[in-house]
């Protein structure tokens, strides 16, 4: 009895131990392939989003870079406050690396703000034809242009625009809100809510987008056959309307030109060269000098509207950049007599690099030098005659600069140029 | 029969072990590694971008690649958002280690930049070589070896002013009623920044003002008190106003002098956890009647002081609302030797206050107007030496 006993205790303890072995191996077979589903789910679906376009080759890390995450193992670990998301983090490290190089010129700039650049350098963009800015965190209609679809649509200056589409308006920067007009596909359509004052209901506004070009080029015909010519911005359109303009500008009889380039912030550089080239027939526009030291020479093009019409160019504190190329190639070639301040001095070249995910970078690649191998950056451009508005003239709406431009030209033609031009005096009728 | 139901059951068992252990797993892979849809990597991929643009084409000196690194770091703390977490690369981190210790190598003077740039003193040190050498408050340091001052930032002039303990500094000093500049030179020597001064006013009314919570303060004011409690007064006057804090260790520390026992401080971190600060007990001003002087100037450890004297109800404040930085960094040397300011709590004053942003209100409100300074007037100590007497 006791034996039996005995047997069958020790059948159960088997019975009870083969059974527990096999629960224990189902249980970690089991484990491992739940864990294994969830690691190579994820980690698969991360590999797979990784972005694909490839713009420009990543750097190598190097060594020196450590310290970053070591910085960052410590933020991670023990920050007291909400962590930013990946993407603020790798913008705040980008625009922290682009500081250290100490270059106002040298910087980042998210997608949004991206877009809306490339859109105002090729001076046109899908939108309604009206500006705005951000008032009280609404955007105000500060302008609408004629015979646009905002104007068509009853929009008016003064309007308070609240939401965009039923996106709300506040909270957004005033570039987010106006790339929600601007940002989109010509022939759609935008629904404006819009406050007015003496309106007691908001009204909805629809318009349809449309291609809004941005003139760059002012001209007019003025007394004694003087044409002006005012250049607000170098943009991919701008050489075109200088040429338009010039040829408006001979056909009503202009034999000498003023050309404006105060407040002109510059733009691109091509445009710069063939503006310059539409005065000036060879020779060197500018220099651009590189990291190495080589200059490379930006040479006019032949087949300029205005080679020889006297000419007097306008600038102030405000010309910078490809304005001052072109004034610095006009002075330097005395091709033209500069006329009002000396220029901001922004002689640098930046170039635009588009990174991955649609945000870009400027970069300074290159210093400028005018024919004469005269560095812009810092120094500008000195006018050949140096005249400064008082307070008082601004005030009374006087342009003391066009004044003297005005009358040196008039000198120039009854051939009484400045005793320090070397500007030849061209007679009536030549062109 | 039974056989069957045993089976099933041996099935049903079998199949819920099994599916419980593959949540099981899954659930901790889960919590290993949560899933993310855009890693930092991927993210930083960005990054590497812009730095082989900025490699191969910035127009320029080369920039370090140690240098673009510190810019890095500077620009992913700013993403914080907290102006209290900052980065200094070692050159600077060296003098802000200096300053924590309440210790340094110098002339031994209080300085300011002009408004020509140049370095002003504002105040001479006892006994330090500023002192020893007869400069005086006013005095304008125009030159430092030969260096125009105004073509330096007070960084750089002030690192150019000190030097290795013994070494000589020539300086051009301009003073106010002197014709002509002149030089002088003084001997760098141990400094030592007196983070106390005290001392006793009319009817036994002690007077202490700390100006710093450095390592050094809580064995100075320890030392004051011994002194001043000497003469045996019957009121005492802590003067934290501009006193811009430094260590929550001396915070606590010299908080313990006023107050005997509970708890002066507590701090929250990251990770949810309380810490508190008790107080270390054998003050020598636990009883003293006492008030305590503050301004928008006091901040931080002096606000950790005012805020437990005025919870323990051990004093009143006198004066204005604080400044209100209610978060503690930590301060963190790295491997090169640069230096990280992290916040990694909040503190919180014995009645559970939180006075980040907001700051301590005073029990008796006094401002002091430019009127008051001009005049070398202080209401704000007049008003707590009347209090005291009044008591």
């Amino acid at each position: 009895m006791e034996k039996s006993r005995a047997q069958r205790l020790l059948v159960l303890g088997l019975r009870a131990l083969v059974l527990g072995c096999v629960l224990a191996t189902v249980s970690v077979g089991a484990f491992t392939v739940g864990f294994a589903a969830q690691w190579m789910g994820s980690h698969g679906q991360s590999l797979g989003e990784v972005p694909q376009i490839v713009l420009h080759p990543a750097a190598e890390e190097p060594q020196e870079f450590d310290l970053f995450w070591e910085v960052w193992d410590h933020v991670e670990k023990d920050f007291y406050g909400e962590l930013p998301d990946n993407q603020e983090f790798t913008y705040g490290a980008i625009r922290g690396m682009l500081r250290a190089v100490q270059d106002p010129y040298t910087y980042f700039i998210e997608p949004s703000d991206h877009r809306m650049e490339e859109a105002h350098l090729e001076g046109r963009y899908g939108g309604i034809g009206a500006e705005y800015v951000m008032a009280a965190g609404y955007l105000e209609v500060v302008a609408v242009l004629e015979d646009s679809p905002a104007q068509m649509a009853g929009l008016r200056t003064g309007d308070v625009i609240t939401a965009v589409d039923g996106t709300e308006v506040l909270g957004l920067s005033q570039s987010e809100a106006i790339l929600l007009i601007r940002g989109r596909e010509v022939g759609t359509e935008v629904a404006l809510s819009v406050i007015r004052h003496g309106e007691s209901e908001p009204l909805i506004i629809r318009a349809v987008r449309e291609q809004v070009e941005v003139p760059t080029v002012v001209w007019e015909l003025r007394e004694h056959d003087i044409g002006y010519l005012r250049i607000s911005f170098f943009g991919a359109r701008t050489s075109g309307e200088v040429s338009r303009a010039l040829e408006g500008l001979k056909a009503g009889g202009a034999i000498q030109l003023v050309l404006d380039l105060r407040d002109n912030p510059g733009g691109i550089v091509t445009s710069a060269v063939e503006v310059s080239s539409q005065f000036i027939d060879t020779g060197v526009v500018f220099y651009e000098r590189d990291k190495e030291g080589h200059d490379k020479v930006f040479n006019a093009r032949r087949g300029g509207a205005a080679l020889n019409m006297p000419l007097a160019v306008l600038v102030n504190g405000g010309t910078a950049s490809a304005a001052e190329i072109v004034g610095g190639a006009l002075q330097d070639h005395e091709r033209g007599h500069l006329i009002g301040e000396p220029t901001f001095g922004k002689g640098s070249l930046q170039s635009i690099h588009e990174l991955s995910d649609n945000s870009s970078i400027h970069v300074t690649i290159a210093h400028w030098l005018t024919p004469d191998r005269h560095e812009i950056e810092s120094a500008g451009l000195t006018p050949d005659e140096e005249i400064t508005p008082s307070e008082d003239a601004l005030a009374r709406g006087e342009d003391p600069q066009l004044d003297a431009a005005l009358h040196y030209l008039e000198e120039a033609t009854v051939g009484l140029p400045d005793s320090d031009s070397c500007q030849p005096v061209v007679a009536r009728g030549v062109l | 029969m039974r056989g069957a139901v045993k089976i099933l059951v041996a099935v049903l068992l079998s199949a819920l072990v099994t599916c419980s252990a593959y949540l099981g797993g899954y659930g901790a892979a889960f919590f290993a590694h949560p899933p993310s849809q855009d890693t930092v990597q991927d993210q930083f991929r960005l990054f590497w971008e812009s730095w082989q643009i900025v490699q191969d084409n910035f127009y320029g000196t080369p920039v370090e690649p140690s240098t673009l690194t510190y810019g890095a770091i500077r620009g992913a703390l700013d993403s914080l958002g907290d102006p209290h977490t900052w980065f200094a690369a070692p050159q600077d981190a060296e003098r802000i280690r200096e300053a924590a210790t309440g210790q340094y190598t110098g002339i031994g003077a209080v300085v300011n930049e002009n408004e020509s740039g140049n370095v002003i003193i504002v105040r001479p040190f006892e006994g330090g070589p500023a002192e020893q050498a007869g400069l005086l408050p006013g005095d304008v340091i125009l030159e430092v070896e030969g260096t125009d001052t105004a073509g330096l930032t007070l960084e750089q002039a002030v690192s150019e002013i000190r030097g290795p303990a013994g070494t000589p500094v020539r300086l051009l000093v301009g003073r106010d009623g002197l014709q002509e500049p002149f030089e002088v030179e003084l001997v760098r020597a141990q400094i030592e920044i007196p983070s106390v001064e005290s001392e006793m006013l009319e009817r036994r009314i002690a007077y202490v003002k700390l100006n710093d919570f450095s390592a050094n303060a809580p064995a100075q004011l320890h030392a004051t008190l011994i002194e001043l409690v000497a003469s045996t007064p019957d009121s005492l006057i802590l003067d934290l106003r501009d006193n811009p804090g430094g260590l929550l260790s001396s915070s606590v520390d010299i908080a313990s002098e006023f107050i005997a026992e509970g708890i002066v401080v507590s701090e929250k971190n990251s990770s949810g956890l309380d810490e508190e600060y008790r107080s270390r007990g054998d003050g020598l001003a636990t009883e003293i009647p006492l008030v305590v002087l503050v301004n928008e100037g006091t901040a931080s450890a002096a606000e950790i002081v005012a805020g437990a004297i005025r919870d323990h109800e051990r004093g009143i404040l006198i004066g204005e609302t604080t400044l209100g930085k209610g978060s503690v960094q930590s301060p963190i040397d790295l491997s090169d030797g640069s230096h990280l300011r992290l916040t990694i709590a909040h503190w919180f004053t014995p009645d559970g206050q939180l006075i980040h942003g907001d700051g301590l209100h005073p029990d008796i409100e006094v401002t002091l107007t430019e009127e008051d300074l001009a005049n070398e007037e202080d209401p704000q100590l007049d008003r707590a030496i009347e209090y005291l007497q009044e008591r």
